[in-house]
């Protein structure tokens, strides 16, 4: 039983692991990945097509050193639809690794998903035939970098991997007096649904600062940023009761020359689900193994093994053998030296022998 | 090769078809033995089903489960919807082998003395209950939408003990576990 037990045991695990090892067509979730995740996201490598999708890529802004800009992606073909899950990374190199944009010197200060990471997971939504990702990042120092979005994505249970034309932006030194944003801003990302909230901007040589801001799909709308301290600047978006996401974006006036910063993303969403998943895992495991032993136990008390077991145990039985009839005592009397309990058993053998003595 | 989605759509209609067999057939088996159904081949006919289907259920369940997990988007336990099927399929898991165990091992007279089969009757329909829940949840998540929606199940709050408890637990559980499968393989009758 135990041998049995043992191939059904390894069969179980060899089954299982062979679904973890191949792609996940539910996607891995955003993060930093290279493109060597080509690997671990989309199982063996080796077994990617291409993809017949179109990549088209763009860069918004100019590339100040310490300036932010925007890349943005728009990915299209009728290939995607199989699936309609698509992973979208951002990357510097086609190497395979070492190719995020922090390995460029570049920093992510936001992603159109309300994060901040290179690679990003998307969903086309029916009826559409193309999806598009963005990603507001800023040089950290003064090079040369190019640019690619790469693509994965699934259909006809295939793998498919794509990657677009390499987009080349050189850093420049920043012009004596230009109004930009401070060196160390970073954008707020995410809010909660239902409050306003009020946005922070650090600027440098900077006397006015307008904002434009944008719900997806609608016209754009213009506020004044009013100066909360020397160097910083404070506009209100308005609340949102449902996930959605806003853009917006600053025109910086000055004395030299003004800028106007490529678009951020700012989205509202729920407060993310985070548990931790060794707890889950043990806890789960706790509840089959007490259920089980609980039951059983309860069953064991409950049932009539021990009855039934009487039955068919019959091993007492055949170990407690009665004796043989005894003999009659000679003269009523047993012989001297013996007792009752070894007359039972060999008294016939002593009248034997005393019957071949007298012959 | 087929995707962790399409293999878990497979193996969660295995489970779920084999639990609802297996339920049903507790549920007659009971209904028999009270009397309620006079059929003496119906009770022959419900136990062995019942067992047999719960045996084909439990034996698909982990592929469901892993399967479920290697689908799901991220990291497997992003909403607290898969975090209860997680809790719900594994306490069901537990309740049909025990059920499974009991029969196979303490033979026929667990079906036939009254309190023992109320209670082996009781776990096997509580496990195939369980697993029904599970595929519900799993609708809600998947669609938006279950046939068990009308019960306003609260899929979204999550029951997450302390580790401390859980291992307590987990460790009684197995020495409960040994104990009982100790006794009962010491005196099986088969």
């Amino acid at each position: 039983m135990f041998r049995r037990i043992r191939i059904l045991f390894v069969v179980t695990i060899l089954l299982s692991i062979s679904s973890f090892t191949q792609a996940n067509p539910g996607g891995v979730g955003d993060g930093v990945f290279d493109m060597q995740c080509g690997g671990a996201c989309h199982g063996d490598s080796s077994l990617n097509q291409t993809s017949s999708a179109s990549i088209s890529i763009q860069v918004e802004g100019a590339p100040y050193l310490d300036q932010p800009i925007s890349i943005s992606a728009v990915i299209s073909g009728a290939q995607l639809s199989y699936s309609g899950d698509i992973g979208i990374f951002l990357l510097t190199d086609t190497t395979g690794h070492s190719d995020t944009p922090a390995d460029a010197q570049w920093e992510i200060l936001s992603d159109s998903n309300g994060g901040t990471n290179n690679y990003l997971e998307g969903k086309l939504i029916s009826g559409q035939d193309n999806i598009s990702s963005s990603w507001t990042i800023k040089p950290t120092s003064l090079t040369t970098t190019i640019f690619y979005i790469s693509i994965h994505h699934g259909g006809d249970d295939i793998p498919y991997f794509g990657i677009s034309q390499g987009l080349e932006v050189e850093v420049l030194p920043i012009p004596e007096n230009l109004a930009r944003l401070s060196s160390d801003f970073t954008p707020q990302t995410t809010r909660p649904l239902g409050e306003e909230t009020i946005v922070s901007i650090e600027t440098e040589d900077v006397s006015n600062v307008k904002v434009e801001w944008k719900v997806e799909g609608s016209s754009i709308n213009t506020i004044i940023a009013n100066s909360s301290s020397e160097g910083e600047w404070e506009f209100t978006a308005p609340a949102s009761n449902h996930p959605s996401t806003i853009q917006w974006r600053a025109i910086l006036e000055g004395d030299g020359p003004s800028q106007t910063t490529p678009w951020f993303t700012l989205v509202a969403q729920e407060p993310p689900f985070e548990v931790d998943e060794a707890a889950v895992y043990i806890q789960s495991f706790a509840l089959f193994i007490f259920v089980l032993g609980f039951i059983l136990s309860i069953q064991l008390k409950l049932s009539n093994v021990k009855t039934e077991q009487k039955h068919w145990e019959q091993t007492e039985e055949v170990l407690q053998d009665s004796p043989p009839n005894a003999p009659p005592l000679p003269n009523g009397e047993l012989p001297p030296g013996w007792t009752m309990e070894q007359w039972q058993w060999y008294g016939h053998e002593y009248l034997e022998e005393l019957k071949e003595e007298v012959q | 090769m087929i995707s962790s989605s399409t293999f878990h759509v497979i193996s969660t209609e295995l489970v779920v078809g084999s639990f609802a067999m297996s339920g049903l057939c507790f549920l007659l088996h009971a209904l028999c033995r009270y009397e309620l159904i006079k059929s003496q081949n119906l009770i022959s006919v419900t136990d062995n089903v019942a067992h047999f289907a719960l045996m084909f259920g439990i034996v698909a369940t982990p592929f469901a489960i892993f399967s479920g997990i290697s689908a799901s988007p991220g990291s497997g336990l992003s909403t607290p919807i898969l975090v209860n099927k997680m809790f719900l399929s594994m306490t069901g898991l537990g309740l049909g082998l025990a059920a499974l165990i009991s029969r196979w091992k303490m033979g026929s007279s667990i079906i036939i003395e009254r309190k023992p089969m109320l209670l082996q009757t009781f776990t096997g329909m509580s496990a195939s209950g369980l697993m029904l829940l599970t595929a519900s949840a799993g609708g809600t998540f998947a669609r938006g939408e279950s046939l068990l929606d009308i019960l306003s199940l609260p899929y979204d709050i999550v029951i997450l003990m302390p580790v401390t408890i859980s291992v307590i637990l987990l460790i009684s559980g197995l020495a409960t576990t040994a104990s009982a499968l100790w006794k009962i393989l010491g005196k099986s009758t088969v």
